[in-house]
């Protein structure tokens, strides 16, 4: 399957194909013949899922170098007694005794913790943000089950209050999705955690989007409750593979079209359709797979599907029941996006257990501490905490080194931006905790918290906490928490 | 900090702690514990619990013959902690609504537009059985208010208090308080205005004192122009005399206040503000009112108008201004987390300690038998691994009325039957027990 993929981007890259809006590209000069060919063609039509550009650019920030902190690299490791120097928005190098360059701001963090910044790959802010009043529910376009051709970012409120929550939280990098009552809710949207005056100006530079599909419950309710399929996990799974086929024949069209434009014929280019693109994407690697499921046993069955329209699933969101199935979540790659201990508010959720995350990361395969709430994600550090002290309790002895990788580099690398970002290692982006105390503990909070090396939350300094215009001249404007 | 994070080898023989034994004798030596009595903290001492109470506390406690003895190696002992607002033992799944018991939601059978739960009793609904009561009280919580939820209702109900031992009787106060609401949720209730909801609770609360006042003279059959029915008044009588506290979930400073003004019509009624998010900012006149406030801590957004100075600060400022403050709302087990939370941003370890154990106890009516750990009370004991209040802490032992409670729930069966995932080709996990 992943030699499958492969061939898939191969050609995405040799078509140019990467995401939404029809734009004529003009054929390259400099092959005189082909060019003497292109002159009597349609110029070529490629889908760009880029048509919406980042806008976003690093806080201005000084070379900083924090020293004597215990550093927690994200990638397993802890240096006690370690320092960590940031340059130009980036790791310039993480160990002990380093030297200041001129000019830089010296932190002393004696006694305190550094961490990679947190990264949730499932929250709501922007489309469900707050205050949560009808006229800003944007997070489900719930009028048809396959709604893949709606995306998030464009509902994104950037002046949701529940962004300088995160932020003080230790939050750096979040994914906004849309919610779970559609088999295909729509894309989902990778932010930096800063303010913008557009979601543009916090979008991630050149992260995939995400698809939002949905297991079981939600799905079913809510078309059900309407009379309409789906109603049942059978309607679900039929929906599912409807989508795959007809997304499959779509894609069969356009690559029949590329085909032919390769081979210097004059072919004319398939009717776009928003919601195949969405899907198409997914085919061609170019979106990544995000599916809200709790069940084991759909979970399982849902892997098949993947197989059989061959594509990935990136992760699974809340994954409640992953920890009876880890071996397969191991084998396929797939990572599972967990809270620590939300149980029971579901017949799906009945079976939550407070080891689900510490059980999946000790089978191998890839586990994240996510939200899916505007308060929860004020506190990930706080959930990893849990779950890790509660598999140690019962004998799973997993070093808080290695479990902040639930926190950081999984996430990452379930976003597909883990060489960019997720660990502090030289040359990734400066997203930087520091710490007043070790983060597992209740205690700890979020002292100074950097992305790309600026300081976007400062516990100390009120100049350097975000203000939302909404909470201007409201009684709680000047509270940092 | 870094003792947070070290099991000791005690911790580990804590687990193999077995199944319930009723009403042992029981010795915890070598304790730190955690009285609440005056904010004292005993180290070193010892807790001698027989029957189902606490005998004795301190450093020089004798042991007598035939009690088990229980070596806390220094370790934490705090009375088992109390919610001040969960849905224990009335709800099972939250999206399956035929086992939810908590609420009568809208007027049929009422005879007014506007819902009076007031004779509406959660008690007899009560499951022990419920299979997130072992769930909540392995994590350290004993003793739970159980609340009535009507959301369509401007009173929802009579609730109660209970323990959350083994136990077919877990019910230590019923009719423990009523539950009303006021604020933007009551005025979608009343019809579209919060001011409606004010004339209705105040009638409410009238008619209730006409009622009580007309005594044995009171009909079964209401007044033709009364809002209550003769059932609903009698079952609010309680409330106007003081004997049943009115627990008023209200968010808005300014709804709080209004709040408060009950007390000069009604001399002697018994106020408790919950949800209260913006209480901190009138903290001053809820601490001269005498009223205690149940937060849920981690409501720190403006998720409304009625929250827009919603803070995480807001039990450090309501402990300051002399406010008693509780916890309630989400996983009972996690108000615990709250209260670290609340101890991280402002209050202090001994308030956060008390918010879980002496001020629900007094605010609810059981603080003569419960709350402390002092010779007399019901013995509630939970022996920690750690400090009571950090994510990474979690009981070694859990007494509750004098009986050892096993440290086993749902949840810690499923995670046996999964811990290992090897030979389930061989034997399905259906056959692990």
């Amino acid at each position: 399957m992943l030699s499958k993929l492969k061939r898939y981007s191969a050609l995405a890259v040799v078509t140019g194909m990467t995401m939404a809006a029809v734009s004529p590209v003009q054929a390259q000069d400099g092959d005189s013949e082909s060019a003497d060919q292109a002159k009597e063609r349609m110029p070529l039509v490629r889908i760009d899922h880029e048509v919406y550009q980042s806008t976003y650019k690093a806080m201005p920030s000084v070379p900083t170098l924090i020293r004597n902190a215990t550093v927690i690299d994200g990638a397993g490791g802890m240096i006690e007694g370690g320092d960590v120097l940031m340059v130009d928005g980036k790791i310039q190098a993480v160990g002990r005794g380093l030297n200041a360059p001129a000019g830089a701001t010296v932190i002393d963090a004696d006694g305190k913790y550094v961490t990679p910044g947190i990264i949730d790959v499932h929250s709501h802010l922007g489309v469900y943000p707050s205050p949560g009043v009808n006229a800003h529910s944007d997070g489900n376009e719930a009028t048809q089950p396959n709604t893949a051709e709606v995306w998030a970012e464009h509902a994104v409120w950037p002046q949701d209050p529940g962004f300088e929550r995160a932020a003080a939280g230790g939050v750096t990098v979040l994914q906004i999705l849309p919610g779970s009552a559609n088999l295909f809710g729509g894309r989902g949207v990778t932010l930096k955690n800063v303010y913008g005056r557009s979601y543009l100006d916090m979008k991630y530079p050149g992260a995939k989007q995400g698809l939002k599909m949905a297991c079981g419950e939600n799905p079913k309710r809510v078309y059900g409750s309407r009379g309409r399929s789906p109603a049942t996990r059978m309607g679900n799974f039929a929906g599912y593979r409807a989508g795959w086929q007809a997304a499959t024949e779509y894609k069969a069209q356009w690559d029949k079209y590329y085909a032919d434009y390769e081979a210097g014929k004059d072919p004319r280019p398939p009717k776009r359709n928003l919601e195949m693109d969405t899907l198409m994407g997914v085919l061609n690697g170019d979106i990544l797979v995000h599916n809200h499921c709790y069940r084991a046993d759909e979970m399982v069955t849902i892997l098949d599907i993947a197989k059989e329209f061959n594509y990935q699933v990136k992760s699974f969101q809340h994954a409640v029941e992953s920890y009876k199935i880890a071996d397969h979540l191991k084998e396929s790659g797939t990572c599972s996006a967990m809270w620590a201990d939300w149980y029971g508010f579901k017949m799906e959720a009945y079976d939550g257990i407070r080891e689900n995350i510490p059980f999946v990361h000790k089978a191998g395969a890839c586990a994240i501490v996510h939200s899916d709430s505007a308060t929860g994600i004020q506190r990930l550090n706080q959930e990893a905490a849990k779950a890790w002290s509660d598999a140690k309790k019962v004998g799973i002895d997993i070093p808080m080194e290695e479990a902040w990788q639930w926190l950081s580099l999984n996430p990452a690398k379930s976003l597909e931006i883990d060489d960019e970002t997720g660990s502090l290692e030289a040359g990734k982006n400066a997203d930087v905790v520091i710490w007043t105390a070790n983060p597992f503990s209740v205690y700890a909070k979020a002292e100074k918290v950097f992305v790309d090396g600026a300081v976007t939350f400062d516990l100390n300094d009120g100049s350097k906490v975000p203000v939302a215009d909404f909470r201007l001249g409201h009684p709680g404007e000047g509270d940092a928490k | 900090m870094r003792n947070v994070l070290t099991y000791t080898a005690t911790a580990i023989v804590g687990l193999t702690m077995g199944v319930a034994a009723h009403a042992d004798n029981i010795a915890i030596t070598n304790g730190k514990v955690v009285t609440v009595d005056n904010g004292a903290i005993l180290e070193g001492a010892t807790v001698l619990i027989e029957g189902d109470k606490i005998k004795a506390v301190g450093s020089n406690v004798e042991i007598p013959n035939g009690f088990k003895v229980v070596d806390a190696a220094g370790r934490y002992v705090t009375p088992g902690f109390m919610s001040a607002g969960t849905n224990l033992g009335i709800s099972e799944v939250g999206a399956v609504s035929n086992t939810n018991d908590g609420g009568v939601n809208g007027s049929r059978g009422v005879r007014t537009e506007v819902p009076f739960r007031t004779s509406f009793k959660i008690s007899p609904a009560l499951n022990p059985k419920a299979t997130h009561i072992p769930i909540t009280r392995i994590e350290g919580v004993t003793r739970a208010v159980v609340s009535p939820s009507g959301s369509d209702t401007l009173f929802a109900g009579q609730g109660a208090v209970i323990h959350l031992g083994d136990s077919w009787d877990l019910i230590e106060r019923d009719g423990a308080m009523m539950v009303a609401t006021y604020g933007n949720r009551s005025s979608s209730v009343a019809g579209g205005s919060r001011a409606a909801a004010w004339e209705y609770l105040t009638t409410a609360l009238n008619e209730a004192a006409q009622a009580d006042r007309r005594g044995a003279r009171s009909t079964p059959n209401r007044e033709r122009d009364s809002l209550l029915s003769a059932r609903e008044a009698q079952a609010l009588i309680p409330v106007v005399k003081g004997d049943m506290p009115l627990q008023i979930t209200v968010n808005r400073a300014s709804d709080i206040l209004q709040v408060l003004k009950l007390k000069n019509e009604y001399r002697n009624i018994d106020l408790i503000i919950g949800s209260g998010q913006e209480a901190w900012m009138v903290a001053d006149q809820i601490a001269a009112a005498g009223v205690p406030v149940i937060l849920d801590v981690f409501n720190n957004l403006p998720n409304g108008f009625d929250s827009l100075a919603a803070t995480l600060d807001s039990a450090g400022r309501l402990e300051k201004a002399g406010v008693k403050v509780m916890f309630g709302g989400g996983q009972p087990r996690l108000n615990i987390q709250m209260a670290g939370n609340a101890v991280a941003h402002g209050m202090s370890w001994n308030g956060a300690i008390e918010a879980l154990t002496v001020n629900p106890a007094m605010a609810y009516g059981i603080g003569d038998s419960y709350g402390k750990i002092k010779v007399g009370m019901d013995a509630d004991v939970v022996l920690w691994d750690g400090d009571p209040l950090d994510v990474t802490s979690s009981p070694d032992m859990v007494v509750i009325q004098g009986d050892e409670i096993a440290l086993e729930s749902r949840q810690t069966k499923l995670r046996d039957r999964y811990m290992s995932l090897e030979g389930l080709k061989e034997k399905p996990p259906a056959y692990r027990k």
